[in-house]
């Protein structure tokens, strides 16, 4: 199958050069990375942690710092395809007879790995300074997959940018929006004890589904429910982002 | 034929006309160049050709696939070096190679030996291993080149295969392109480097404003002009003055201060009056000089423009 062939042969490409930028890995991991650090400290003696049911307050924070290392990752994913139209890679992708779909496909199997592999190193770190996964290695495994699904369809937002603006800087700063939306989601604080707009407006927070099936699995044991439901986010997601990607990449083929 | 179009056109959204109806053919096993200022429609001609743009209107068969019908199957047939080398500046040379024969069908073992050869005949085994952003310019080219040699194809498109090389390693690149001639390969490129165009084309046409002015070797296309050019050097203060008597002699080019471009059947009889009227004016020459046409003189014939003028025209 040339299309699946020609996926893995690009996302190989991809995946071979992120460690050679290593500027792509630490800042994306390294504000989450800082964040539990602080967080943890600043809230290690407060008592909100205990409406979630028991557990340190680090165990509570890390999900949220698990999941900010995958947005703030997916924020950056356009910047690649940017990179490639602006060096002219992409235009000779588009002379050579590469299965147009692997082009995007590509990028998304990388996205998928790559935002897999942020999650584990928040894990890591989070397993470093003290935190448990209850649901052990199997649990750890999911929390790993469902990052890198959630963040694949959430870099089709970055890749969207990308290919309607062609334009770095527009990429790099639309990365950001996804700020607000992580400070109003319950990353923080049990969302019972969020104010009840702020309740209302995590009923369709993406992020607040994934911090939630996240912290399931490391702190209340296998509540299966809360993982297909982050996995259910995802894919709204992905169903609006990546279709529209797929039809701003077909235009930037074509022109 | 192994590129024929006709009457080829691309008409850019908000009106720019860059190719105003271009036909030509290409024979199996030559070398075809397209010659001609920045901004004259040589890229959108070669990207239409390569499948990269949509023609507006006309037809082009490609190594016998229709441009507009069967794009993958051209794609397949041609090899593309472009105006930027599309490298990607974290990966090796040799990364570059082994993907691209993947792409092109590739297994990563015959992959893998075709990268070896490739790096062997660009004389970029010692560097093959490290990364593009630390290659050179020439280099960067050799791997863009070997890149689109990767499946053998039987016509390579390039496009500006010098610009922005040094002039050791644009000799070095002829070498490798006359060698590859040999084995067949058809070229078809884009210069606007008119000395680039003598040494490597059989068959030439010269592009100005999306159209085609002329069209032939490169040999022919000087005996047309039948002329030669006489060049004057005098004192940059009498250009003006030395250039009005010279002027019943032939006719005057456009040139730089103190030089006279004279073009005249006659080049060598020219001299002695030459010589002779601008004793009598007082104007002494520095020196006067006869040359055979060149493929400026074509050009100009032809457009009424330098090239570089063409190209400072277009930058204004």
């Amino acid at each position: 199958m040339k299309p699946l062939t020609d996926t893995v042969v690009l996302a190989r490409r991809a995946l071979r050069e992120i460690p050679r930028v290593p500027t792509r890995i630490i800042f994306p991991l390294m504000i989450p990375i800082l964040q539990l650090i602080l967080f943890a400290s600043v809230f290690a003696n407060v008592a909100l942690i205990k409406v979630a049911g028991g557990g340190s307050s680090l165990d509570f924070l890390a999900a949220g710092q698990v999941a900010l290392a995958v947005f703030v990752g997916a924020g950056g994913s356009g910047f690649q395809m940017v990179q490639d139209m602006e060096s002219g890679f992409f235009d000779k992708l588009r002379a050579s007879p590469v299965a147009r779909s692997s082009i995007v496909l590509g990028l998304l199997l990388t996205d998928m790995l790559r935002l897999g592999m942020h999650a584990l190193v928040l894990l890591l770190v989070a397993l470093l300074m003290g935190a448990s996964v209850t649901t052990g290695v199997p649990g750890a495994i999911v929390i790993v997959v469902l990052c890198g699904f959630f963040g694949a369809c959430w870099a089709g937002i970055s890749l969207n940018v990308a290919l309607r603006t062609r334009n770095p800087e527009t990429t790099a700063a639309a990365g950001i929006v996804i700020f607000p939306l992580y400070f109003a989601s319950n990353a923080f604080v049990p969302k019972a004890a969020l104010p009840e707009w702020l309740q209302k407006l995590n009923e369709v927070n993406p992020i607040s589904y994934l911090i939630t099936a996240v912290r399931a699995l490391m702190l209340y044991g296998w509540d299966t429910g809360a993982v297909l439901e982050g996995f259910a986010a995802a894919a709204v997601v992905g169903a609006i982002t990546l279709p529209l990607a797929v039809s701003a990449f077909r235009r930037a083929v074509s022109s | 034929m192994i590129v024929t179009c006709e009457n080829l056109r691309k008409t850019f959204p908000g009106g720019v006309e860059a190719v105003r109806g271009v036909s030509f053919e290409i024979a199996e096993g030559e070398a075809f160049g397209l010659l001609g200022p920045n901004g004259a429609g040589k890229t959108t001609t070669m990207q239409m050709l390569g499948t990269l743009l949509a023609p507006t209107a006309g037809a082009a068969v490609v190594a016998g696939y229709d441009v507009a019908r069967d794009p993958a199957a051209v794609r397949s047939s041609i090899g593309f070096a472009m105006q930027e080398a599309g490298l990607s500046r974290f990966s090796s040379g040799r990364e570059h190679i082994v993907m691209m024969a993947q792409l092109h069908g590739f297994s990563k073992r015959a992959a893998r030996e075709r990268a070896v050869e490739l790096l062997e005949l660009f004389s970029l085994h010692d560097a093959a291993d490290r990364l593009v952003r630390t290659y050179s310019g020439g280099m960067k080219r050799r791997l863009d080149l070997a890149c689109g040699l990767v499946h053998r194809p039987r016509i390579l498109f390039l496009d500006e295969p010098t610009t922005g090389v040094d002039p050791t390693s644009r000799r070095a690149l002829w070498d490798e392109l006359v060698s590859l001639r040999r084995d067949g390969t058809s070229l078809l490129l884009t210069t606007h480097y008119l000395e680039e165009a003598d040494q490597l084309c059989e068959r030439l046409a010269i592009v100005d404003r999306g159209v085609i002015v002329a069209a032939g070797t490169p040999a022919r296309l000087k005996e047309e002009i039948g002329a030669d050019v006489v060049t004057i050097e005098v004192d940059p203060a009498d250009t003006a003055a030395a250039r009005e008597v010279v002027a019943a002699i032939g006719t005057l080019r456009p040139a730089a201060e103190g030089t006279i471009h004279l073009e005249t059947p006659n080049g060598a009889a020219a001299v002695v009056e030459v010589v002779e009227r601008l004793t009598e004016a007082g104007l002494r020459p520095a020196s006067v000089t006869v040359a055979r046409p060149t493929l400026d003189d074509v050009f100009f014939r032809h457009t009424g423009a330098t090239i570089g003028g063409r190209e400072e025209e277009s930058a204004a």
